[in-house]
């Protein structure tokens, strides 16, 4: 079972996690590994913005099971083998009215390409394809591929309030 | 040297076409365990990988004169194959049977082989063994490979045997043809059994293996693994694959919100949430202590979200919200300007407050007493975010003209 981590925080953009365990541990942060094998017991982590929270999950060495990070991962990886008459690879995702090229891949000659998609939301269903397009920008036939996508649910977005009349504090979504 | 279709690949697995309800053989062989290349050489497809080549990193190196050694996951290298350009072999790593057919696209660069291909091999999700996602509930789903004998000579002796929840029957086609189920969950005519077998099937000839998956009430699993084994025969070496793929378990009734919620301590996460279900969930804050919550989203596949930042709010004994207050700015300067005006300079310490100010707010005299904020009126003006979020952390306010 992953370790709960504490979370402390120093100030309003870094915030202190601490565990224990048997050493060595694993971490991931937010479904990337941070540190392997690591003897420490404490990360501490930037916020790239207020109120951003992130995603800790550590692993001892007792752990055997792999990581959910690693096994739900909420990134796609696409791969597909070149061709030498296309001149570049345009992945692209359907947005719900039309395909949206995320970044075009240049054909260098070296095989095979892989390209990880940004993280899906779990429970979702994603539409990724990848597009050969010649030098004169003439588009080849594609391979589209559906993929329901589970994994770790991000964290909620959430807003809390107190009422000092009834003493509750309700959570609700943001 | 293992040539392509006569040994650990003689038998091939194929989609059917549709996929998965029968009907024809496809032209896409069924991917037990699929290459994840990390490293390439460039001009080296890899067609197939012997089922019992297992999951992990994989390797194939260049040698001398074009030639090419696989290593399957956890073990040594097979032998050097010359691998002529437009040509296809199979490469055997160290233990017999655990191999990778490749073709060498000569239109690739380089001319010669050279460096080293490295990649993953992994099991896929919903795949043709794997099948469709399930409930709790239970179902019965139907689903078919194709096995085609892709060698010169006859393959005896297929004896299929599945994992637990499958039952499995061989459909030997017409023309090219089984019978197309309408969908996954379509039984087709077949008569199911614990096993099946074929005898003999001959070069060039195909069959149809179809399985029948019967999951009862079961636990919620977010990754099942399903496999089916297939033992055969070609000349006179005894080959055991093992179709597999993964499927998964949900119960609906998991899928919520939990809150954890902590006194003058952050929440312990091992101990039951203090509220579940959907927004909005409430609880109880005690006077006189430090609460702290955080919320949780678990989903049908009992996936929760990871652990975050914890937040807080401080009830005092007459049951009311403090509210921090918060960090003084600093007077940096305040100097005359032209005309009468005063010109103050100002810095905020952001960082330091667990909840930052959003308004300057200046209050201002020029009748030589201090100001007094219970009851002169101050000049607001409001805190630019910054692109980060962060509030303005810096600001110079102009007042006056005074005399």
């Amino acid at each position: 079972m992953p370790l709960i981590p504490t979370a402390e925080k120093l100030g309003r953009y870094s915030v202190r996690y601490t565990w224990s365990g048997d050493a060595p541990f694993r971490v991931w942060v937010n479904g990337a590994l941070r540190l392997v094998q690591t003897d420490d017991t404490e990360l501490i982590v930037q916020f790239p913005g207020e109120a951003m929270p992130h995603a800790i999950e550590v692993l001892d060495v007792n752990d055997t099971d792999p990581a959910e990070s690693e096994a739900h991962n909420p990134c796609l990886r696409l791969q597909w083998r070149g061709q030498v008459d296309a001149s570049a690879y345009l992945v692209q995702r359907w947005n719900g009215s039309e395909w949206e090229t995320r970044t075009p891949i240049s054909e260098n000659r070296a095989g095979y390409y892989r390209y990880l998609t940004v993280a899906e939301v779990d429970g979702t269903e994603a539409q990724w394809r990848v597009v050969a397009q010649d030098s004169q920008g003439y588009e080849g036939q594609v391979i589209r591929h559906n993929q329901t996508v589970v994994c770790n649910p991000l964290p909620p977005a959430f807003a809390a309030a107190y009422d000092s009349g009834t003493g509750m504090l309700t959570v609700e979504a943001a | 040297m293992a040539t392509a279709f006569s040994e650990s690949d003689a038998l091939g697995y194929y989609l059917s076409d549709p996929r998965g309800l029968g009907g024809s053989r496809s032209a896409v062989e069924f991917e037990a365990l699929e290459p994840v290349v990390l490293t390439a050489i460039a001009p080296i497809i890899i067609e197939r990988v012997s089922p019992l080549c297992g999951e992990g990193q994989a390797t194939i190196t260049a040698g001398p004169d074009n030639t090419l050694a696989f290593a399957a996951p956890g073990e040594a290298a097979g032998e050097y194959v010359t691998v002529p350009a437009n040509g296809r072999v199979l490469l055997e790593s160290e233990t017999p049977g655990k191999s990778v057919r490749v073709y060498r696209d000569a239109v690739y660069a380089p001319a010669d082989l050279g460096g080293l291909m490295t990649f993953d091999l992994v099991r896929g999700v919903n795949n043709a063994v794997g099948l469709g996602n399930i409930t709790v509930s239970g179902v019965t789903d139907y689903g078919c490979v194709w096995l085609y004998n892709q060698s010169d000579a006859d393959i005896t002796g297929i004896e299929v045997t599945p994992g637990a929840g499958f039952a499995v029957a061989f459909e030997t086609p017409v023309s090219g043809l089984c019978e197309e189920t309408a969908d996954a969950t379509t039984a087709p005519a077949a008569s199911f059994g614990a096993s099946a077998s074929v005898a003999t099937l001959g070069a060039g000839e195909s069959v149809l293996l179809r399985f029948c998956r019967t999951v009862g009430a079961a636990t919620v699993n977010a990754a099942v693994l399903a496999e089916i084994a297939v033992e055969w025969v070609i000349a006179a070496v005894t080959y055991t694959d093992t179709l597999s793929g993964y499927y998964r378990i949900a119960d609906a009734s998991l899928a919520r919100y939990e809150l954890f919620a902590g006194e003058d301590g952050l929440p312990d996460f091992s101990a039951p949430a203090v509220a579940t279900g959907d927004l909005p969930l409430s609880v109880s804050l005690s006077p006189g202590h430090t609460h702290y919550y955080a919320l949780r989203e678990r989903n049908a596949y009992d996936l929760s979200s990871f652990n975050v930042l914890c937040e807080s709010k401080v009830i005092d004994g007459d049951g009311e919200e403090v509210i921090e207050v918060l960090s003084d700015p600093v007077v940096v300067s305040m100097e005359s300007t032209a005309g009468g005006e005063v010109t103050v300079a100002l810095r905020y310490a952001d960082l330091v407050d667990e909840v930052a100010a959003d308004t300057w707010r200046l209050y201002a005299t020029s009748d030589g007493t201090d100001p007094d904020p219970n009851t002169d009126t101050p000049t607001d003006s409001p805190m630019r975010a910054s692109a980060l979020g962060r509030p303005q952390v810096e600001n110079n306010m102009r007042l006056g003209p005074y005399d």
